[in-house]
């Protein structure tokens, strides 16, 4: 090849037409995307025509403020590189028969993060729904155990433990409502008269973990019934 | 090679003065050993392509048309399923299953963490779910709990243990009633237990009873005020000659939670 | 490779003017690219060693968590990360500013004449990297696959990538003779292609993020070209280039190179979405990406075919030569890596083998055993050019070719069978979840046994380089190549 300026724009070209065939396509097409209610109902003025409904919620919702704390923990950390959070449709995959969500995950469940963390390997489970199978003070209790140590209640797990998120501390008068609450005689428990309590970040990302939940219907992704 | 670290080099000054360079006995020290058995700058020839290639680049370029337009859900930002048509009829209804393999479904994803998958719990937190009046006795027993969740300490099969068990009804994790009554129908079925099994019918009435309650249940408040059991509460005849079967068991498991 | 050295052709012969000429003025370009490339291979070595205990740290972490657990900032996801970063920003991009822009400079026959501000552009882009290493330790990593490195290292990255590159492309601007060689085309587009989807990826993830998903589009399109975009056809140029210098053969046919270079450069780009399948993205996007990742199975026979053309009869010298030694290994590695990844982006196989450790394998085998192995192979023929000596030991070089080779090609059996058990377990919801994390513990020790395979290979380098690089007399005075088989005397 002598010819500089074909050379030249054949390297352009070739960069840009992926380019704009992806990212720029890909941007026009989802970029403006906004959450929803759960269904769509014809329009007052064209009955064609669906639009959200009123006074419904919109999915999905935004993070509370210790949340959105929890998922700068989860970045840190990079959990990302072992979890993932997008659910398979059924049929490819077992996600959904694995319990790990009630349906899809599609692109408007993403709209309201800043950071949007699918990630690619799943050595350890699923997290879009998390909060779905942990909740409340159980969930809370038993993210709290495993994230200590993941062994604690998840034995052969490969999950990193992550003690540096916990104080151990002795107990001066009470004991803490806040200290986590071990088996009998597990070999991870704090020695007699000690207490484990968790720091302020693992308390955001344990938040954050309970949030994940895709308990919602979107008009393109309804929840199979 | 003896100079071989000499710094000099030719002047970049045009082919005919590097050719002058290079016969100057200075320069062609730099011309080192390294340097001189090197073989030529690289060059191309031209062979001409394989017909073969030819051939695999249309095969190639064909299917991939195919593919595209098979698999491209109309270009639309909405679709998800590379299957998607158009107009195409509702997905085939998911076959049916029995309470007892939905039920095991749930409690592997969902129950195995803390029951563990043989049933036998972690000691101190977890009750084991093996054997146990609690979850083999009275349906409505086991109901509560799996519709509002249970906290604070549980005594069972000797042991004492101080969970938090997790609401699974409206108020928590929200499985539907068919969920609710497979997974109550496994553990009341698995491991050697052999109670009947939990109903759709059952769990619905019984929703209907504790959906509004919000707070978990209290070991000790559990077995307060248990109704007749559902669909048998107009034959007490039977339910009493029920009792008197289990009766060796139920007096054991009594004195336990006494 | 040898012989050459005994019996100078006279076509070789220094005095004959034509060919005295051409071997001056090589002669002036190496010296003048020599500081700045020795600079660059010196810290890619360097980044090499940090980049294999980082590695050697994530790999035992993978199978014994307790291992290192209790200091936050040698958490898996940070080491993992940091590892991924060394060894891409670190030991890739300096390898192949030495030996990319090495090549680039002697096929345009142009020296560097601001020698200076090369040196300065790449000491700022290593200062860079480190910074963004240390940043990624110290939790400021961005959680976004391949752009790990927190925000405020990475204009720095960029500024002195553009001083580096820009001169490559200076280079090919002032080019003297007519004919622009294979090697040529493939590291122009390269240097212009890398800042693109650097640019592009930093501003739509991280300066202004796009909306929700779009993100994963950019940046899986960035990362996926980094590979290909960037190392592939660096390394791919190394290969052309290296073979014909050893063997003395011209490349097996121009219309090759041609169809192979423009076929990469269009469908490679569009490959990256087939890291998304089955994920929250419209499903086009998805498979325009696995089209264009079988349609990849075209450049990779292409070139495989003209490689394999130009060398084939010549094996024992393939094998005698350390330089063609690695650079073949890693060119017979892209081959199988990249039919493998076309198989991958199939729908029905990505369904097993996607989220596993099959794909943990698979980027191992494009990285190392292709790209890196070629650069190794480039290094060895780049250096005694430089330095004016020989490599001190050819027992290293094969120690070296051993260990790497053997070590990489457990690691990738390991890693690919283990992930494709993985992902049948995965996808039968009757096995638990955790029953298909314990089966992947025996592969991942297979893993951390060839890392350690690895750390001998790549000490057995670095002692090698050094010892080259400082040498004394005895080596000084070696006028013989280093070779890794006896030569048969001729009769």
């Amino acid at each position: 090849m002598k010819n500089l300026p074909t050379l030249f724009c054949g390297i352009f070209f070739a960069l840009a037409f992926s380019f704009s065939g992806l990212i720029l396509t890909g941007h026009i097409q989802l970029g403006g995307l906004e959450p929803s209610t759960e269904t769509l109902v014809p329009s007052d003025d064209d009955p064609n025509v669906m639009v959200m409904e009123e006074g419904q919620t919109r999915y999905p919702l935004p993070l509370s403020g210790i949340a959105q704390q929890g998922k700068q923990v989860y970045i840190e950390l990079g959990c990302i590189y072992c979890h993932t959070q997008q659910i398979r449709r059924p049929g490819f995959g077992a996600d959904i028969e694995r319990g790990w969500g009630l349906r899809q995950t599609v692109a408007r469940d993403y709209v309201r993060q800043d950071r949007v963390l699918l990630g690619t390997m799943r050595t350890g489970p699923d997290l879009a729904h998390v909060g779905g199978r942990y909740a409340g003070d159980a969930g809370r209790d038993w993210n709290h155990l495993h994230l200590y140590n993941p062994q604690t209640v998840s034995p052969g797990s490969t999950m990193p433990p992550y003690p540096f998120l916990y104080e151990t501390r002795e107990i001066i008068n009470e004991p803490s409502p806040k200290a986590l609450d071990f088996p009998a005689d597990s070999e991870y428990a704090p020695p007699p008269g000690y207490e484990i309590v968790p720091t302020r970040r693992a308390e955001a990302l344990v938040e954050y973990l309970l949030s994940l939940r895709v308990d919602y219907s979107l008009p393109e992704a309804p929840i199979p019934e | 090679m003896s100079n071989d670290t000499s710094e000099t080099r030719p002047a970049n000054q045009g082919k005919a003065s590097l050719e002058k360079a290079a016969m100057q006995d200075e320069q062609v020290q730099d011309i080192h050993a390294q340097l001189m058995r090197e073989k030529e700058e690289p060059s191309e020839a031209f062979t001409p392509i394989p017909i073969f290639l030819v051939f695999v680049i249309m095969v190639l370029g064909f299917w991939a048309g195919i593919y595209l337009v098979l698999y491209s859900g109309e270009f639309r930002s909405d679709v998800f399923d590379p299957k998607f048509r158009a107009g195409s009829g509702e997905v085939a209804a998911a076959p049916e299953i029995t309470l007892f393999d939905r039920g095991a479904r749930i409690y592997r994803n969902q129950c195995a963490q803390c029951h563990q998958a043989d049933g036998q719990g972690v000691s101190g937190v977890y009750p084991p779910l093996v054997g146990t009046e609690w979850v083999t006795g009275h349906p409505e027993v086991v109901a509560r709990v799996l519709i509002n969740g249970l906290s604070g300490p549980i005594e069972v099969k000797g042991n004492t243990y101080n969970g938090n068990m997790p609401a699974f009804g409206p108020n928590g994790l929200n499985l539907r009633p068919n969920e609710l009554a497979g997974v109550i129908t496994y553990i009341r079925q698995e491991w050697g237990n052999s109670a009947s099994e939990m109903t759709v019918d059952m769990i619905e009435e019984y929703l209907d009873l504790y959906s509004a309650r919000t707070t978990p249940w209290q070991a000790d408040e559990l077995r307060e005020d248990l109704g007749p059991i559902p669909g048998e509460g107009s034959e007490p005849a039977e339910e009493a000659e029920d009792e008197s079967a289990d009766e060796g068991e139920t007096d054991e498991t009594e004195a336990e939670m006494a | 490779m040898s012989n050459e050295s005994h019996r100078i052709s006279p076509s070789t012969n220094p005095y004959s003017s034509e060919d005295g000429s051409v071997r001056a003025e090589l002669s002036a370009i190496d010296a003048s690219i020599r500081t700045a490339a020795l600079f660059f291979v010196v810290s890619a070595i360097g980044w090499l060693m940090i980049g294999t205990v980082l590695a050697l740290m994530a790999a035992f972490k993978s199978h014994d968590p307790d291992f290192l657990g209790a200091y936050e900032w040698l958490t898996f996801g940070r080491v993992r990360s940091a590892h991924l970063n060394a060894m891409a920003f670190g030991w890739a991009n300096n390898v192949i500013f030495a030996v990319g822009l090495w090549i680039m400079a002697r096929l345009c026959r142009s020296t560097v004449d601001h020698k200076g501000i090369l040196l300065i552009a790449g000491i700022s882009w290593n200062i860079g990297v480190t910074i963004g290493v240390l940043g990624i330790l110290r939790g400021e990593i961005t959680s976004v696959e391949w752009l790990e490195i927190p925000q405020y290292a990475t204009p720095m990255l960029a500024l002195s990538y553009a001083l580096i590159g820009v001169w490559g492309v200076m280079a090919f601007r002032f080019r003297k003779g007519d004919h622009v060689y294979v090697s040529q085309w493939y590291i122009l587009a390269a240097l212009f292609w890398f800042p693109w989807l650097y640019i592009v990826a930093q501003a739509m993830i991280i300066w202004f993020p796009a909306r929700g998903v779009v993100q994963a589009v950019v940046n899986w399109w960035f990362a996926h070209n980094v590979l290909g975009l960037w190392l592939t056809p660096m390394a791919l140029a190394t290969v052309y280039y290296v073979i014909p210098k050893v063997l003395g053969r011209p490349i097996h046919s121009y219309y090759l190179s041609v169809l192979g270079f423009w076929s990469l450069a269009i469908f490679y780009n569009w490959a990256g979405m087939h890291h998304l399948i089955g994920g929250p993205v419209p499903v086009w996007l998805v498979s325009a990406g696995i089209v264009a990742s079988v349609m990849m199975v075209i450049p990779v026979i292409v070139v495989g075919l003209n490689h394999h053309m130009t060398v084939v009869g010549r094996h024992r010298e393939v094998w005698r030569s350390p330089t063609l030694r690695f650079a073949v290994f890693g060119a017979i590695s892209y081959t199988i890596t990249s039919l493998i990844g076309s198989s991958m982006a199939l729908r029905s196989v990505n369904e097993v083998t996607h989220f596993t450790h099959f794909t943990v394998g698979h980027a191992h085998q494009g990285v190392y055993a292709f790209f890196t192995m070629v650069m190794f192979g480039g290094v060895y023929y780049m250096m005694p050019r430089l330095l004016k000596r020989e490599w001190p030991s050819a027992g290293l070089i094969s120690l070296h070719f051993w260990a790497a080779s053997i070590g990489i090609t457990i690691m990738i059996v390991a890693l690919h069978v283990g992930g494709w058990i993985q992902g049948l377990q995965m996808n039968n919801s009757e096995i638990p979840f955790i029953e298909t994390v314990e089966n992947t513990v025996p592969w991942l020790k297979a893993r951390s046994v060839s890392g350690l395979l690895l750390t001998v290979g790549h000490v057995a380098f670095a002692i090698n380089f050094f010892w080259m690089l400082f040498a004394a007399g005895a080596v000084r005075s070696r006028q013989e190549p280093t070779l890794l088989t006896k030569e048969r005397k001729p009769v």
